[in-house]
């Protein structure tokens, strides 16, 4: 649609499609040096409270299509009504904030395309001279388009955060002997005072414009009043703004009460005030601002405006805005800010300044000669106060304020903490002991929020828990807003001819290495093939039997990749896929949700008889990831499952790396090294934990069926030399004994006869070897006097003494003969150890070697001292 | 947001960060957030102080995550398995997110 | 799900976890330990970690290394160059 006969890819103001219309393009660059000091009519453009910059939201947050379009209603205002009445209108229609919009969309339709042309450097028109554009203004309101494209490029270039550069707005030549900041000044102070005329109050043009020190012809101030409405609804928008403000917040009390008077001031006043300035003490910077305008001499011409303004105002808002208009008081102290900012843009100083001003004209109790020097310091230091902390009071309204607070807060919201926060939460519950146990609730992450904001909640209680509130509802605003926004789309990716931009969120901040998910999954045939890029794996493991490939039935092997069976890598892969599941069913627990452990059990491959090499579950425990995995993997499997998954382990118990290299006869020097010793302490704290707490609730065959397992599948004289292996037939041998006495006449006679001959079997296994399941570093019997000092080591050997308990507690009274026998050198080697140490004053060793050996003797019936073996009465 | 997640645990606890300018303060912990940009106080650095006198005067200052190298932390006050697991969680949810869960 | 993940170069990673790993970092530094965790952004964390620093003297141009190490340390993701397991 070619509204207006131009292009309009550009966003036409004709279909009230504002947000297309490029800003940067022209104006790129110009906030980066703000020059607000100098931009006279910032506040009033922009309102005071809006953060001015270079990413100025110019459509108020709410951009594209709620710009109203220019209806035949807008029109018949353009006509008839003033401009006031226009502004009002629009800003009924807008409830939202939009300090710009009016500016492109809504008011005149002509000047929008004007607006457009002198964008788009329209020949035609861009050689209109400042001349040209005094003559036309000069004749008055007649051939209104005319004029009001002139004259409405003043207003918009008036409302820009920054002085424009002179290349944009090319019809406009800047006067000799001004910077174009003055010149801007010298501009909107034109605008105004047109107009106030254009409304039918005609001002004289102040004194000093005749002896302006530059070409400027007076009647300039005759331009038709449709041109500046932008300016007057920006005003209104202020003010409703600042009502908002007055309710929730009082930032100003003491400005309000002499306003009214202030605003009946003649123009004089102004510059009486002026004057003023400079004689209050400590505003150097106003002296300087004072000196500025001085060579600038369009002082006062605001005022007339204003006056004109605010009766222009009132009979309108009656009908139009009646909460508006009972608001009079904020409606003045608006009034009053628009004045101020007319002459200086930075508002904080200007509120100082009207502070002293105002106490000096009305009420500044600073100038009452009855006071005391005291007194007077006391109201000095206080006046400074409250102007530091109204000093940036209402740079954002509420609103503002609520939309950057919920969207902090939706950065660190989640419904979901277990997944987003997840170490943080778990960490608090292990480290508090459950304190908390409402895991990321409202409350504490409103609190946090607050604590982390600096808001400080150690202070009037009363205001502890209005702001506590306050969060929370903003935290379960913002919790709805995250959940409405469905699920989150991670970082986004996308190719350009250039290659790749991602965009960070929140939640992931933009990563620099943005990976693209592989695809070749998709490619249907994709099973034979094997793939460059494929991680290749020790090609000496690498046998035609054992590689896994994707016909292989349920296999969990990725069907590109060939891994050996025995691979690192297949075991390392096993071991985290097991982990991922591991973890899904955890939080499926968590949450209530039925379980269904088939992929685990299928990944076990438990089940994978067929296959001659070591089963690879049992590779898990190689890894010491793997060992931690297993009490938590464990968990999940059902008895039937747990059952199976034992006896594949203790069928293949020489195979498990603590067994076979945790056996001292591996090593020439006969000790384990460290890192096996702590692969080891590993295996007891996880694996061998879980395997305990399973059988101790075990039936008798099924640990009897155990057992034979061990005996039948292992090197049952290798596995008696290794701590793991010896603690594991501890384990079984003492469960089946407790079971056959406690349960004696519930046994069936069948099993406790295979009990005996398994037994019997074993005892064949040890016996005369006995000795051996000393490793020499804890053996006491070959040890002289001199050596077993430095051997001994802090090792265990509790361990070898349960053995030697429990297998005399089931064997009968021949087998514990024999044992005693095997072990008397051992016996005796502890009880001179003890005594030495006892000797050395290492008491606690010593009773500690013989409470080991005792709870071998005490099966018998013996217990020991460092002396001498005596019965147990 | 591992990570984020990671060093909110750390909050008032002592680190000691290495800039990738070679600058090693250590400090409290005070705030963390998911850029892990950091807010240090009482802080003081640790390599020779005569070679950053600029620091000397300062007490807490706040530190941009990009330009850290590393941060050495107490290992006490790191939970390795819980770590671990966290670590894969992320995995999975972001393998997750890609496949278009 | 798992079925693509180890066709994505952090499942490689992944694999390492709680194992030793071998990271070349930025500025002719390299990094040896226990991986306790990592993220997207290739940060991480590891433990009994052992950094080397190759520095050249300009002077004597002889090349010679610092080792320092660390019980506990968090790398940022930005100055990693390569990860891979120590023992491969």
């Amino acid at each position: 649609m070619s509204f207006f006969g131009f292009d309009n890819k550009h966003g036409s103001a004709g279909d009230g499609n504002l947000e297309t219309y490029n800003f940067e393009e022209t104006y790129d660059g110009l906030g980066e040096h703000p020059e607000e000091d100098e931009d006279a009519f910032n506040a009033e453009t922009f309102g005071d409270d809006i953060a001015v910059g270079k990413d100025f939201d110019f459509t108020g947050g709410k951009g594209d299509a709620n710009m109203p379009k220019p209806s035949a209603a807008n029109e018949q205002h353009r006509q008839k009504v003033s401009y006031a009445q226009i502004a009002q209108q629009s800003t009924l229609e807008e409830d939202v904030l939009q300090p710009m919009a009016s500016l492109w969309g809504s008011s005149n339709k002509s000047s929008e395309q004007q607006e457009q042309r002198q964008e788009q450097n329209d020949p035609e028109r861009k050689v209109l001279s400042l001349e040209e554009i005094e003559t036309q203004l000069a004749q008055g309101g007649g051939s209104n388009d005319n004029v009001n494209a002139n004259a409405v490029s003043l207003a918009p270039q008036a409302f820009l955060p920054h002085p424009p550069p002179q290349g944009t707005f090319p019809n406009f030549m800047i006067p000799p002997g001004l910077s174009p900041q003055q010149f801007q000044q010298f501009q909107q102070q034109m605008a105004s005072a047109a107009a106030a005329n254009g409304a039918g109050h005609f001002i004289p043009p102040p004194p000093f414009m005749n002896n302006a020190p530059f070409p400027y012809p007076a009647p300039i101030g005759m331009a038709p009043p449709q041109q500046f409405p932008p300016q007057l609804q920006q005003q209104q928008q202020q003010q409703q703004q600042q009502q908002q403000q007055q309710q929730q917040q009082h930032v100003q009390p003491e400005q309000q009460q002499p306003q009214p008077q202030h605003q009946q001031q003649q123009p004089q006043q102004h510059q009486q005030q002026q004057q003023h300035v400079s004689t209050v003490p400590n505003q150097d910077q106003q002296a300087k601002k004072q000196a500025d305008l001085a060579a600038f001499p369009v002082l006062g011409s605001r005022e007339p405006e204003q006056q004109h303004q605010q009766q222009q105002h009132q009979p309108q808002q009656q009908h139009q805005q009646s909460n508006y208009y009972l608001q009079n008081k904020q409606q003045q102290q608006q009034q009053f800010r628009h004045h101020n900012v007319t002459n200086n843009s930075n508002f904080s100083q200007q509120q100082r300044y009207h502070n002293a001003n105002n106490h000096y004209n009305y009420v500044n109790p600073l100038q009452n000669p009855d006071l005391t020097p005291e007194e007077r310091e006391r109201l000095l230091k206080r006046q400074e106060k409250v102007a530091r902390i109204t000093k940036d009071s209402g740079v954002m309204n509420p609103r503002d304020k609520d939309f950057v607070t919920r969207f902090q807060l939706s950065q660190i919201v989640t419904d979901d903490p277990y997944n987003e926060d997840f170490y943080y939460q778990v960490h608090k519950v292990i480290n508090s002991q459950g304190i908390n146990s409402n895991i990321g609730g409202m409350n504490s992450i409103a609190k946090n929020y607050l604590e982390h904001s600096g808001h400080r909640l150690g202070g009037r209680h009363k205001r502890v828990d209005v702001a506590l509130q306050r969060m929370q509802q903003q935290v379960s605003r913002a919790v709805t807003v995250a959940k409405e926004r469905g699920p989150k789309q991670g970082v986004l990716t996308r190719e350009g001819a250039l290659g790749k931009v991602s965009f960070g969120t929140g939640k992931q901040p933009r990563r620099q290495l943005a990976i693209k998910p592989n695809e070749r999954e998709s490619t249907p045939d994709s099973s034979n093939i094997s793939r460059s890029g494929t991680p290749t794996v020790n090609e000496a493991d690498y046998t035609s039997s054992d590689i896994v490939s994707k016909d292989a039935v349920s296999s969990p092997i990725p069907s590109d990749i060939k891994l050996s069976k025995s691979s690192r890598k297949f075991h390392l892969y096993l071991i985290e896929k097991l982990y991922g599941i591991t973890l899904t069913l955890e939080s499926m627990e968590r949450e209530n949700l039925p379980i269904d452990n088939s992929e685990l059990w299928a990944t076990l491959i438990v089940a994978d008889e067929e296959n001659q090499q070591v089963n690879p579950f049992v590779a898990v425990f190689n890894y010491n990831k793997g060992m931690k995995l297993f009490s938590r993997l464990f968990h999940f499997l059902t008895y039937e499952q747990k059952m199976n998954l034992i006896t594949v382990i203790f069928s293949n118990l020489q195979n498990i790396d603590v067994i076979l290299k945790g056996s001292y006869k591996n090593y020439e020097s006969s000790i384990i090294p460290e890192d096996i010793n702590k692969k080891i302490e590993l295996f007891q704290l996880t694996v061998l934990k879980t395997l305990v707490l399973f059988l101790s609730e075990a039936k008798f065959q099924e640990v009897l069926k155990l057992l034979i397992y061990i005996i039948s599948k292992n090197n049952l004289t290798f596995l008696c030399t290794t701590k793991i292996g010896l603690s594991i037939i501890t384990i079984s041998i003492s469960r089946l004994e407790l079971i056959k006495q406690e349960y004696n006449n519930k046994l069936s006679g069948e099993d406790l006869a295979t009990w005996s001959q398994i037994y019997d079997k074993l005892f064949q296994y040890i016996e005369g070897r006995l000795t051996s399941i000393f490793p020499p570093s804890l053996s006491s019997s070959t040890s002289n006097n001199n050596s077993f000092v430095e051997s001994s080591n802090d090792e265990d050997d509790s361990y070898i003494w349960q053995f030697l308990a429990s297998l005399s507690l089931a064997g009968k009274l021949n087998h514990q003969r024999i044992i005693v026998d095997e072990v008397r050198d051992e016996i005796f080697g502890v009880q001179k150890k003890a005594k030495h140490e006892m000797s050395i004053g290492n008491v606690d060793k010593a009773n500690k070697y013989i409470g080991n050996l005792n709870l071998f003797l005490n099966v018998m019936g013996l217990k020991a001292n460092e002396n001498d073996i005596t019965e147990i009465k | 947001m591992l990570f984020f997640s990671f060093f909110k645990t750390l909050v008032d606890q002592e680190i000691r960060v290495e800039l990738k300018n070679d600058i090693e303060i250590k400090g409290t912990l005070k705030s963390i957030d998911q850029f892990l940009n950091l807010k240090l106080d009482n802080i003081s650095t640790v390599n020779d102080e005569t070679k950053y006198p600029h620091l000397i005067a300062i007490k807490s200052l706040f530190i941009r995550g990009s330009t850290i190298r590393y941060i050495h932390l107490n290992p006490m006050l790191v939970d390795a398995n819980l770590l671990q697991d966290a670590s894969r969680r992320e995995a999975l949810a972001n393998s997750g997110n890609r496949i278009g869960r | 799900m798992t079925e693509k993940s180890v066709y994505e170069p952090f499942s490689l990673i992944k694999l390492s976890l709680d194992e030793q790993v071998y990271i070349k970092l930025r500025g002719a530094r390299e990094m040896v330990g226990k991986l306790l965790g990592y993220d997207s952004h290739c940060n991480m964390v590891l433990s009994d970690a052992t950094e080397t620093i190759f520095v050249v003297d300009e002077e004597n141009s002889e090349p010679k290394t610092i080792t320092k190490k660390s019980e506990t340390i968090f790398i940022r993701g930005d100055s990693v160059i390569l990860v891979s397991n120590a023992q491969d």
